[in-house]
C-alpha cells in the first residue's frame, strides 16, 4: 500500500537529488553525440568556475541573498503585525485578512504581469502615471539596477504576508488566555505582555514561517523572469541587475542547455538552503535550551 | 462515523472563531485611528487587483492615457472579443483594432480555454491521484508496525528541506527518455509525490487513536477496506485542506510546464499567459488583453479559496503549529 | 467526499475526451516549428497552406516557439529524438545546434544547393561553421537594421539625411536643442551586441576576422562603442525595459526623433498609417571612409537530425523559394502587420505595401550589410558579449576593459 507512493517519491524526488548530483561534475547536454558534443566529466571543473570564474553566478548568488534577507525579514515583521493588528475577530477583520491573503492564492504569473505594468517604465505605468499627476517625471523602474532586488522584495512582501499572518494569527489564538489574565494581574501593559508572552510562545510559528519564506525566497522565478527580461536568450535583466539564482539556473539549464552546469547550481541551491534549515534549527533549539 | 470530534485537535478557527477577544482591544479613539495605516496597506493590496479587472475593460486608446484613469470612461469587452476586428472595410490601418483574447491562439481547439480546460484537467487529475496515494502512505507509515518504516518517515521530511528545483534537471531527463515531453504524463507523474502532504496527513492521523484501526482488524476488515471506510473518513477535513493546497499549487505551476511543454496544445495556462506576454511585450495595446486573460486566470484558485477558506485556512494554520 | 470524487472524476474524464488528440495518418504529417510570434506563424502556415495545396495527402503543422527559449527546446527535442521535423530559429542557431548533433545536413538533401545561388552570399555564409563544409541551416526570411525618421521632423529643424557618423551626431544633437523628448531610440537590439553592431562593422571594426580570431577589442571596437554610448548618454536612448511603446507611434507623435530597428518596423509603420507617408527609412550611418554596414539578421530553417521525413521536409524547405509560395506569404504578412523578407531579394518587389524608397533602402543595404558571425561560440557568447557593452554603457567600466573581458568569453568558448 506504501508502493505507490514510496516508487514515485524515490523516482521522481529522491534520485534526482543524486542523479543532480553525479551530472554536477560533468560536461551533459543530453545529445551526447560522440564527436560533435561528447558528454563526460569535468571532475571539480563545474564548480570551480562557479566558485571563481562566472561572474554572472556571483551576480546571482548576491541579488540572491539580498533578496532573501529582505523578503524573508521584511515578510515575518509585517505578517506578524498584521496577526495582530487583524487577530480581533470582527466582521472587517476577518474580510480583511481575506483581503491580504488574496494574493497567495492568486496565480502568480497573473500578479507578476500586474505588477509589470505597474512598474512599467514608460509613462503609461501605474506608478509613473501616479508620479505624472503629481508632476513628477517618470521612473526607469525596471531598468535601474538598485531598484531591481526593491521591487522584487516588495512583490515578495506583498505576495507572501497574508499566509504569514495566518500562520501567526493561529499561534496567536492558541496561547492559552489566562497567560494574559495573569500578566493584566500582575499589572503588564500591553506592550509587555506582546513581549514577553506572545512573542516568546510566537518562536516555533516564528521558525517555520522561518524556514518556509527561505526557502520559498530562494526559489523566486517568475518575477525575474517575467520583468526583468533581457534580448535573446539570457534572463536577469539589465547588466543583470536582477539575476538570482533558479532564474540562472534556468539560463544555463533550459535556454543555453549546458546541464551539467546548471546541475552544480541546483546542488550549490541546495546546500545554501541545507545550511540554512541548519542553523534555523539548531537556533531555535538552543533558545528553547536557554529557557 | 463521528467517534473524534475533530474540532478538539485542531486550533480555532482563524476567521470563523467566534468569541475570542484579544487581549489588546481597547474599543477607544485611538485604537481606530492606529488603523489608519491598516487601511493605507489594504489599499496598496487591493490596487493590483483593481488595476487588473479595470484595464482588460479599458479600450487600447484609454490605455495610453497619462495620468491613467481610475475608472473606465467606457467598460468595453474589446480585450476579450473584437467584434470588429477581421472586418474587411476596416482595412486594418489602425493598430488598436487587434483580437480579442478569445480569438487569439487559434492555432488550438477552443483558442483560450484550451488552457482553462488544460489546466483544469491536470489539476483535478494530480490533485485527486496524490490524495489517494498520500493518504495510503500516511495510513500505513502511521498505523502499522513495519521494518523500515521510520527510514522512510524521516526521508519523507528530510526531502522537504530540498528544493525541487535540484532534481529538475534529471526529472527532465527522465520524462525525455520516457518520451513524455509534451505529454500530460510530464506534467502528472513527476507531480504526484508530494512528501508535504503525506507528512501532514500523518500529522493528522498521529491523534487518532490506534484502537480504532485495531479494533477493525479484530474484525478481520481488509487494509483497503479500513483505509477506505474507517482513515479517509477520518482524514476528510486534512484532505479537503491538502486538496486546495495542492490544486492551488498546480493550478500556479509555472517553470515545470515551460520545460516539458513545447506544443501549444500542451500549455497550461500560466505558460499560455506568458506566452501572451512574450509576443506582445513592447505592445501598449496588448496590456489589456494581458490583463483580462491575467483575470481568467486568477479567478477559479480564488473561488476555490473563497468557497473552503475554512478549511484552508485551518490547514495552513496546522501545518505551523505541529 | 464522496460526491467531490465524483465530481473530480467526472470532469477529468471529461476533459480526457475532449483534448485527445485527433487520430490522424502520420506517416505525411510534417512539424514545424516557428521561432517568433503568432503573426509570424500565420506567416509560415500561409506557406503551409500552399505546400499543402501542391502535395495532396501531406500536412504541415506549424508551431510557435519563443525566442527566448526556443533553442533550448530544439535541443531538447534533438535530446528526446521527438518533436519538430523542421525548425526555423535565429541566423546563428544552425551553427550551433548543427555543431551539437542535433541538426542534418542539407547538402544530401539537395536543400543547399538549391538554395545557395538564390541568396545573398554574405547571408548564405553566416549560416556556415568558419572551417566547415556542412549545411546546417539556409536563410528563411531576412531583417535588416536601418535607421528611421519622419520627414517633416526632420525638415522642421533643417536637417538632412545624415549618411555620416559625424552627421548623424550632429543631427541628433539639433534634434535635441529642438525639445524632442527622445532624440535618439533604438528599437532593436537595444543596448545589445546586435544594436552596436552597425556602428561597429560601420567603422570598419568586427567582432571576428576573416578567420575567426576575436577582434572585438581593438581600437575601431572601443571607438565604435564610445560612438554607441553617445546614444544613450548624449541623446536620451532609453534603456531596455523602459520604453516600450511601439517607435512607430512615438516618431510619427514627434516624441523620437531617429529609431534604429530592422525593417519589420517598416513594413508595421506602413500597414499601420497606409496614408502617412513622412516616415522614412534610410541607411545606417557610417566612419568616413567606411562602408555603411548594417546588421542582417532573420531566420535560418534546418531540419532535425532524427526526422524520418527528411525528403518532405527537404521539399517543404525547397518551397519557400518559389515566388508563389513567397507572394502568399506576402499577402497574409500584411494583414497581419507582419511582412516577410524573404532571403530572395528580388522577391521583395511583390510586397505590395512596402513603398519605393523603403525598398530602395531595403535593397542597397543588404548589399553591404552582414549576418551575425560564422565562428564556432558566437551563438554561446552572445550574453556575455551584451552584458560586457551594459557595464560599459551603463556601469562605468571602461569600453577597452569591457571590449577585453568580452574577447576572452568568445574565446573561451572557440
Amino acid at each position: 500500500m506504501l508502493a505507490p507512493f514510496v516508487l514515485l517519491f524515490v523516482a521522481f524526488s529522491i534520485y534526482p537529488i543524486f542523479a543532480s548530483f553525479r551530472l554536477s561534475f560533468m560536461r551533459y547536454n543530453a545529445i551526447c553525440d560522440e564527436e560533435l558534443s561528447p558528454c563526460g566529466s569535468v571532475r571539480f571543473g563545474n564548480y570551480y568556475r562557479l566558485f571563481f570564474e562566472d561572474d554572472r553566478f556571483h551576480k546571482a548568488l548576491l541579488n540572491t541573498s539580498y533578496y532573501v534577507v529582505g523578503a524573508v525579514s521584511l515578510t515575518i515583521i509585517a505578517s506578524l503585525m498584521l496577526a495582530i493588528a487583524l487577530q480581533a475577530d470582527t466582521k472587517s477583520n476577518r474580510i480583511l485578512r481575506v483581503v491580504f491573503f488574496l494574493p497567495s492564492v492568486t496565480s502568480s504569473i497573473a500578479t507578476v504581469l500586474v505588477w509589470g505594468w505597474v512598474f512599467r517604465g514608460d509613462g503609461v505605468g501605474l506608478l509613473n502615471g501616479v508620479l505624472a499627476a503629481m508632476g513628477i517625471s517618470p521612473v526607469e523602474w525596471l531598468a535601474t539596477p538598485a531598484l531591481a532586488v526593491p521591487i522584487l522584495v516588495l512583490m515578495s512582501v506583498w505576495g507572501g504576508a497574508g499566509y504569514g499572518m495566518i500562520l501567526f494569527l493561529a499561534g496567536i489564538n492558541s496561547i492559552p488566555t489566562y497567560y494574559y489574565e495573569a500578566a493584566m494581574i500582575d499589572g503588564a501593559n500591553p506592550r509587555q505582555r506582546f513581549r514577553y508572552i506572545t512573542l516568546p510562545l510566537l518562536k516555533p510559528v516564528m521558525t517555520y514561517v522561518g524556514i518556509t519564506s527561505i526557502i520559498g525566497a530562494f526559489q523566486i522565478f517568475e518575477g525575474v523572469y517575467l520583468l526583468f527580461p533581457t534580448s535573446v536568450g539570457s534572463v536577469g535583466g539589465l547588466q543583470d541587475m536582477a539575476l538570482m539564482l533558479v532564474p540562472y539556473l534556468y539560463d544555463q539549464g533550459f535556454i543555453h542547455f549546458r546541464l551539467g552546469y546548471a546541475s552544480a547550481i541546483a546542488w550549490v541551491l541546495f546546500g545554501i538552503i541545507f545550511i540554512i534549515s541548519l542553523i534555523n534549527l539548531k537556533l531555535s533549539k538552543s533558545f528553547e535550551d536557554l529557557r | 462515523m463521528t467517534i473524534i470530534d475533530q474540532e478538539e485537535f485542531v486550533p480555532k478557527d482563524t476567521f470563523d472563531a467566534g468569541g475570542f477577544s484579544s487581549p489588546f482591544e481597547k474599543r477607544s479613539k485611538w485604537s481606530k485611528l492606529r488603523r489608519i495605516p491598516l487601511y493605507l496597506t489594504t489599499i496598496i493590496m487591493v490596487a493590483p487587483y483593481y488595476w487588473m479587472i479595470t484595464s482588460s475593460f479599458k479600450s487600447v486608446q484609454e490605455l495610453q492615457k497619462v495620468p491613467p484613469t481610475v475608472v473606465p470612461n467606457k467598460w468595453l469587452l474589446v480585450n476579450y472579443f473584437n467584434t470588429n476586428f477581421g472586418n474587411v472595410n476596416n482595412n486594418s490601418t489602425d493598430p488598436s483594432n487587434q483580437r480579442g483574447l478569445f480569438q487569439r491562439f487559434e492555432e488550438v481547439q477552443f483558442g483560450f480555454f484550451h488552457y482553462v480546460l488544460n489546466s483544469l484537467f491536470i489539476v483535478v487529475t494530480i490533485t485527486v491521484a496524490t490524495m489517494l496515494i498520500s493518504s495510503l502512505a500516511a495510513y500505513v507509515v502511521s498505523k502499522h508496525r513495519m521494518k523500515g518504516k521510520r527510514l522512510i518517515y524521516l526521508t519523507i521530511i528530510g526531502s522537504m528541506m530540498v528544493p525541487w528545483q535540484v532534481g529538475i534537471i534529471p526529472n527532465f531527463l527522465t520524462m525525455s527518455n520516457l518520451n513524455w515531453l509534451d505529454t500530460y504524463w510530464a506534467y502528472i507523474i513527476p507531480a504526484l509525490p508530494k512528501a508535504f502532504i503525506v507528512f501532514f496527513l500523518v500529522q493528522y492521523l498521529s491523534s487518532i487513536p490506534d484502537e480504532l484501526v485495531e479494533s477493525a482488524r479484530i474484525d478481520r476488515a481488509s487494509e483497503f477496506t479500513i483505509w477506505w471506510r474507517i482513515i479517509l473518513p477520518l482524514l476528510k477535513p486534512a484532505m479537503i485542506a491538502m486538496m486546495i493546497f495542492a490544486s492551488i499549487g498546480e493550478w500556479n505551476n509555472f517553470l515545470w510546464p515551460m520545460i516539458i511543454a513545447n506544443s501549444p496544445e500542451m500549455w497550461n495556462l500560466p505558460v499560455a499567459l506568458s506566452m501572451l506576454r512574450n509576443n506582445g511585450a513592447g505592445n501598449i495595446g496588448m496590456q489589456g488583453i494581458i490583463m483580462g486573460a491575467s483575470l481568467l486566470a486568477s479567478i477559479p484558485t480564488v473561488l476555490l479559496f473563497l468557497v473552503a477558506q475554512k478549511h484552508f485556512i485551518r490547514g495552513i494554520a496546522l501545518s505551523g503549529i505541529k | 467526499m464522496k460526491r467531490l470524487g465524483a465530481i473530480a472524476i467526472t470532469l477529468m474524464m471529461a476533459v480526457g475526451v475532449l483534448m485527445a488528440p485527433p487520430a490522424s495518418a502520420a506517416t505525411k504529417n510534417l512539424v514545424v516549428w516557428a521561432t517568433g510570434d503568432d503573426a509570424s506563424t500565420k506567416v509560415t502556415q500561409a506557406a503551409a497552406k500552399v505546400f499543402m495545396r501542391q502535395n495532396p495527402g501531406v500536412k504541415v503543422t506549424v508551431q510557435t516557439i519563443g525566442w527566448g527559449d526556443g533553442y533550448a527546446k530544439v535541443l531538447a527535442a534533438a535530446a528526446a529524438r521527438k518533436g519538430p521535423d523542421v525548425i526555423t530559429g535565429g541566423l546563428s542557431w544552425g551553427i550551433s545546434l548543427g555543431q551539437k548533433g542535433a541538426l542534418a545536413d542539407l547538402r544530401p538533401l539537395g536543400v543547399a544547393s538549391f538554395v545557395q545561388p538564390k541568396v545573398p552570399s554574405q547571408i548564405y555564409r553566416s549560416l556556415i561553421a568558419y572551417g566547415s563544409s556542412k549545411v546546417y541551416a539556409v536563410p528563411y526570411d531576412l531583417t535588416l537594421m536601418m535607421m528611421f525618421y519622419d520627414k517633416t521632423v526632420f525638415a522642421d529643424n533643417g536637417i538632412a539625411a545624415p549618411k555620416t557618423i559625424a552627421e548623424f551626431n550632429a543631427a541628433a544633437q539639433k534634434l535635441k536643442d529642438a525639445g524632442i523628448q527622445v532624440p535618439v531610440y533604438n528599437e532593436w537590439g537595444n543596448a545589445d551586441w546586435l544594436g552596436w553592431f552597425n556602428w561597429l562593422y560601420s567603422s570598419g571594426g568586427s567582432l571576428y576576422d576573416a578567420k575567426c580570431k576575436v577582434t572585438i577589442n581593438n581600437s575601431k571596437g572601443v571607438s565604435a562603442l564610445n560612438q554607441y554610448k553617445k546614444l544613450y548618454s548624449d541623446f536620451g536612448a532609453p534603456k531596455p525595459g523602459v520604453a516600450d511603446w511601439s517607435m512607430n507611434d512615438n516618431l510619427k507623435n514627434k516624441k523620437y526623433g531617429i529609431g534604429f530597428s530592422g525593417n519589420f518596423q517598416a513594413s508595421s509603420l506602413y500597414t499601420y498609417y497606409r496614408d502617412y507617408k513622412n516616415w522614412n527609412a534610410i541607411p545606417v550611418p557610417a566612419a568616413p571612409g567606411a562602408k555603411s554596414v548594417s546588421f542582417i539578421g532573420g531566420r535560418g530553417i534546418s531540419v532535425m537530425k532524427y526526422s524520418t521525413k527528411k525528403a518532405l521536409a527537404a521539399k517543404f524547405i525547397r518551397s519557400l523559394y518559389d515566388v508563389n509560395t513567397v507572394t502568399a506569404m506576402n499577402s497574409v504578412g500584411t494583414v497581419e502587420n507582419s511582412i516577410f523578407l524573404s532571403p530572395v531579394i528580388k522577391f521583395a518587389d511583390s510586397i505590395a505595401s512596402y513603398p519605393s524608397s523603403v525598398l530602395k533602402t531595403i535593397k542597397s543595404q543588404l548589399a553591404t550589410a552582414q549576418g551575425p558571425p560564422n565562428c564556432i561560440g558566437w551563438e554561446d557568447s552572445q550574453a556575455d558579449v551584451t552584458k560586457e557593452i551594459q557595464a560599459f554603457l551603463f556601469d562605468g567600466k571602461s569600453a577597452q576593459a569591457a571590449l577585453d573581458a568580452a574577447a576572452a568569453a568568445m574565446k573561451s568558448r572557440q
